[in-house]
C-alpha cells in the first residue's frame, strides 16, 4: 500500500502543477501563511486578511446551520430551530468549545473543501449510477457540514484556516488524477482516490471521539466516522471497485 | 522500576491510513491517545497552559532533544513536571494515536521513557496518513511514567515531540480517560441491511442501506420525514442529523 502510494506520488509530480489551478483560493491563502512554525493565531491574521468580508459575515451567522446536536450556547441567530428530532437529555455541554475541538473542526473544515472539489470534479462524469447518487448526497450534506464547522469556528473567534492543512489529505496529483481520467476509467479513479479521501475523515473522527471533549463536536465526528466508513464500504461494492 | 528491554528494530504497530501527497508540506502532530501533555492543554484539563491549548501539533523542534516543549519558551509549561498532569491508566500494551495536522516524510517514530528507547517505528521516507498508531509494548515497566513520543520527520532537521504520562500496570487495554458525551439520536435503527433493493413502502422505518427517491417518506425517532435528495441511507445519515437529504414533516 505504501509503495504504490509512493510510486502514484511520483508519477503525479509531473502533473502537480496542472492541479494548482484546482486548488486556486488555497493557493491564495497558503501564500499568505508564514512559511515555517506557524502559530494559529498568525495564520489567523493572515487568514483575516485574505477573506473578503462578505465570506467572513456568512462565516459568523452560519453557526446553526445543519446540526442536530443541542447547543450548549445559544447560536447568534437562532430564526432556524435545531432540526433533531426528540433530542437526548442533553449531557454535560462545556459552553466553550475547547482548543483540541476547534482543531478537529479546522481540520475537517479543510478536508470538507476537498470533498467538494472531488465531488464536483467527476459528479457530470461518472458511469455507475450508485456512485452518481452517493457524490450528489455528499455533496449535499457535507456542504452543511461545512457550514456548520466554519460556524462554529467562527463563534470561538478562530477560522476555518486557523491550521495548515494543506499538507493535509488528498494532494493536488489526485485531484489532476480525477481530471484527466478517461471517461471509461472516471468511476475506478474515483473509487480509488476518494475511498482513500474518506477514509482519512473516519480516521481523524475516530482520533476525536478518543480526545474531544465538545458534546456538539463528539457529536459530528460520531456522523463522521460512520458516515465516511460506509461510504468506503459502499464504494469497495461497486463493480468498478478494483 | 525501569528496566532496559530491547525490541525489534521496527517493532509491530498499526499503521492506519495512508494517502500519498507529492507537494512537500509542514508537518505538524501530536499524541491525542492516550493524551499527550498539550492534548490535555488543548482539552482544558490542565488549565493556564498558554498558546499550547490552540495548537497542540505545534511542538516543533530539533531532532535528538529529550524534553516534552522542544526548547520552545512559550511551550515550557509542558515540560514543567510540577502541573499536575493527569496520568492516564494503562496496561502494558499501549497504543498510540498521533493526529497529524500536515503531513511530512518520516523517517521514524521513538518512544521514551527516561533515556530508553522503548519502541521506533521506521516511517521509510514516506508521508504518513491523517492519523498514526503505534502499539507499545510497556510491560518492563510500572506505575506513573513520564514517556517522550518523538515523530521524526526525514526531510527536515527537525521532529515533533509528545509527552504522555502514564499510570502503567493494574489497567487493562487502553483506556481512554476523556469524558464520552454523547447525543445519539434516538436511534432505533436497525441492524443495517446491505443489498439495497427497491424503495421502502411510504411510511417505513428508516433503514441503512435502503435507497431512497425524493419524495419518499419515513419513520425515525417517532417522527416522520420526506427524503429531499436520492440517496442510500448509510449510518451517520440519519434523518434528523442530514437536513439536505430529509425534511420532517
Amino acid at each position: 500500500m505504501l509503495s504504490a502510494g509512493a510510486a502514484v506520488s511520483r508519477a503525479g509530480a509531473a502533473v502537480s502543477r496542472a492541479g494548482a489551478g484546482v486548488l486556486g483560493a488555497r493557493v491564495v491563502v497558503s501564500s499568505a501563511r508564514p512559511p515555517e512554525g506557524c502559530a494559529v493565531v498568525r495564520a489567523r491574521r493572515a487568514t483575516l486578511r485574505v477573506l473578503p468580508l462578505h465570506l467572513l459575515a456568512v462565516l459568523l451567522v452560519a453557526g446553526c446551520g445543519g446540526s442536530p446536536a443541542p447547543s450548549g450556547q445559544p447560536a447568534p441567530t437562532d430564526a432556524t430551530p435545531p432540526v433533531a428530532a426528540a433530542p437526548a437529555p442533553a449531557p454535560v455541554v462545556t459552553s466553550v468549545m475547547a482548543g483540541i475541538d476547534l482543531l478537529f473542526l479546522s481540520m475537517m473544515a479543510g478536508h470538507t473543501e476537498q470533498t467538494l472539489q472531488i465531488v464536483r470534479l467527476v459528479r457530470d462524469r461518472l458511469t455507475d449510477s450508485e456512485l452518481r447518487t452517493l457524490v450528489a448526497a455528499v455533496e449535499a450534506t457535507e456542504s452543511d457540514e461545512l457550514v456548520t464547522a466554519r460556524g462554529w469556528l467562527a463563534q470561538a473567534g478562530r477560522s476555518a484556516r486557523a491550521d495548515d492543512h494543506a499538507g493535509h489529505g488528498t494532494g493536488p496529483e489526485q485531484l489532476a488524477r480525477l481530471r484527466d481520467a478517461p471517461d471509461a476509467e472516471v468511476d475506478t479513479v474515483l473509487i480509488e482516490v476518494f475511498s482513500a479521501h474518506q477514509q482519512a475523515a473516519a480516521d481523524l473522527a475516530r482520533a476525536h471521539l478518543a480526545a474531544g471533549t465538545d458534546a456538539r463536536v463528539l457529536d459530528l465526528a460520531r456522523r463522521v466516522e460512520q458516515s465516511r466508513t460506509a461510504q468506503v464500504a459502499l464504494m469497495a461494492g461497486r463493480p468498478a471497485a478494483g | 522500576m525501569r528496566r532496559r528491554i530491547t525490541l525489534p528494530l521496527v517493532a509491530t504497530g498499526a499503521m492506519v491510513s495512508t494517502l500519498a501527497v507529492a507537494t512537500p508540506a509542514q508537518a505538524h502532530g501530536y499524541v491525542s491517545s492516550p493524551p499527550s501533555r498539550q492534548a490535555l492543554c488543548a482539552q482544558n484539563r490542565v488549565p493556564d497552559c498558554g498558546q499550547i491549548r490552540w495548537e497542540p501539533q505545534s511542538v516543533e523542534g530539533p531532532k535528538g532533544l529529550r524534553n516534552c516543549h522542544a526548547n520552545i519558551s512559550h511551550f515550557a509549561v509542558l515540560n514543567d513536571d510540577n502541573r499536575g498532569w493527569p496520568a492516564t491508566s494503562v496496561g502494558t500494551t499501549v497504543t498510540f494515536t498521533w493526529v497529524n495536522t500536515a503531513m511530512h516524510a518520516t523517517r521514524d517514530w521513538e518512544y521514551f521513557i527516561g533515556n530508553t528507547r522503548v519502541a521506533v517505528f521506521s516511517g521509510g521516507g514516506r508521508q504518513p496518513g491523517a492519523t498514526v498508531s503505534h502499539t507499545v509494548n510497556l510491560s518492563g515497566y510500572s506505575g506513573r511514567q513520564k514517556l517522550l513520543a518523538v515523530w521524526n520527520i526525514s526531510d527536515t532537521a527537525n521532529a515533533f515531540y509528545s509527552c504522555v504520562d502514564l499510570q502503567i500496570g493494574g489497567g487493562g487495554g487502553n483506556p481512554t480517560p476523556s469524558p464520552s458525551p454523547t447525543t445519539n439520536p434516538p436511534a432505533p435503527s436497525p441492524t443495517p441491511t446491505v443489498a439495497p433493493t427497491t424503495n421502502p413502502p411510504t411510511g417505513g422505518t428508516w433503514a441503512a442501506g435502503r435507497a431512497y427517491a425524493v419524495g419518499d417518506q419515513v419513520t425515525y425517532g417517532g417522527r416522520t420525514y420526506r427524503c429531499r435528495q436520492a440517496h442510500t441511507a448509510i449510518a451517520g445519515w440519519e434523518p434528523p442529523n442530514v437536513p439536505a437529504l430529509w425534511s420532517q414533516i
